[in-house]
C-alpha cells in the first residue's frame, strides 16, 4: 500500500472539511473534490433533532483504509476520509471525503465511488433522534459487504 | 451467555446457536452478516480458536430517506 497517498480518520471531534480538503492538495493537482455528508433536519416528514453514530471502530478503520486504497489503485488521486462518531447536530459534518487529482474527472469519479462503497461495507451505524423518539437506521438494500 | 461449539464448527453454526439462545436477534439467521477477525465471511467459514466474531447489522453511514418511519 502506498500509505502517503491516503489518510483515514475516525473521530468523536467535529470535522473541518476545509482543512481536510486542503490536506490532499499537491502542486500537480488541478482538482480538489470534497464530499461532505451533513445531518439533515428531517427524514420524510419527521423532524430530526440530531444523529448519533456508532462504529465497530477497528474494523471500520480497516474498511475505510481499504476503500481509500482502492481509490488510489483505480485513479491517480490523493485521498483523505474522515468519519465522525457520537452526536452530530443538524448541519454538522458526519463524513468528509477529500480527493485531489491532476484532472477533475478522476477526482469526481473516485469521490462518488467512495461514498457508495462506504455505505456498502463500513460498519458504522446511525441512530436518528427525532421529536418523540429515536430509531436505529438500517439500509438493508445498500449494505452489500460480500460484493 | 455460554456457547459450546464442536470442533470444525462454522460461522453459521455459531450464528444458529446464538439465535437459538437470543431469538430476538433475527427472524432469519441465514441472512445475518458476520465478520471474523474484521473480515466479512460466508456462513460456511470454519472457525478457529480465538477468532473474533462480530454480527454486523445493516450499516447506515450516509444520507438517504429511511423507509422505516419509526
Amino acid at each position: 500500500m502506498d500509505t502517503n497517498k491516503y489518510f483515514v480518520t475516525i473521530t468523536e471531534s467535529s470535522l473541518d472539511p476545509a482543512k481536510i480538503s486542503l490536506s490532499v492538495r499537491e502542486d500537480n493537482h488541478g482538482a480538489l473534490v470534497t464530499f461532505i455528508g451533513v445531518t439533515r433536519d428531517h427524514t420524510g416528514d419527521r423532524n430530526v433533532l440530531f444523529l448519533e453514530y456508532e462504529a465497530y471502530q477497528s474494523m471500520a478503520q480497516t474498511k475505510l483504509e481499504e476503500i481509500a486504497n482502492e481509490m488510489c489503485q483505480n485513479w491517480d488521486v490523493k485521498v483523505s476520509i474522515a468519519h465522525r462518531l457520537g452526536r452530530v447536530n443538524i448541519g454538522e459534518a458526519s463524513l468528509v471525503v477529500a480527493v485531489g487529482s491532476s484532472h477533475r474527472k478522476e477526482a469526481f469519479d473516485a469521490t462518488e465511488y467512495s461514498v457508495d462503497r462506504i455505505k456498502q461495507i463500513v460498519p458504522i451505524w446511525k441512530k436518528e433522534h427525532f421529536e418523540g423518539g429515536e430509531v436505529w437506521i438500517e439500509d438493508s438494500a445498500g449494505f452489500r459487504p460480500m460484493d | 451467555m455460554d456457547l459450546c461449539l464442536a470442533d470444525h464448527s462454522t460461522l453459521g453454526d455459531l450464528i444458529t446457536e446464538i439465535c437459538a439462545q437470543l431469538p430476538n436477534i433475527s427472524t432469519n439467521p441465514a441472512t445475518i452478516v458476520a465478520a471474523v477477525n474484521e473480515e466479512y465471511r460466508n456462513h460456511d467459514h470454519h472457525l478457529r480458536n480465538n477468532d473474533q466474531v462480530a454480527l454486523i447489522p445493516p450499516v447506515s453511514g450516509g444520507a438517504y430517506v429511511s423507509k422505516k418511519e419509526g
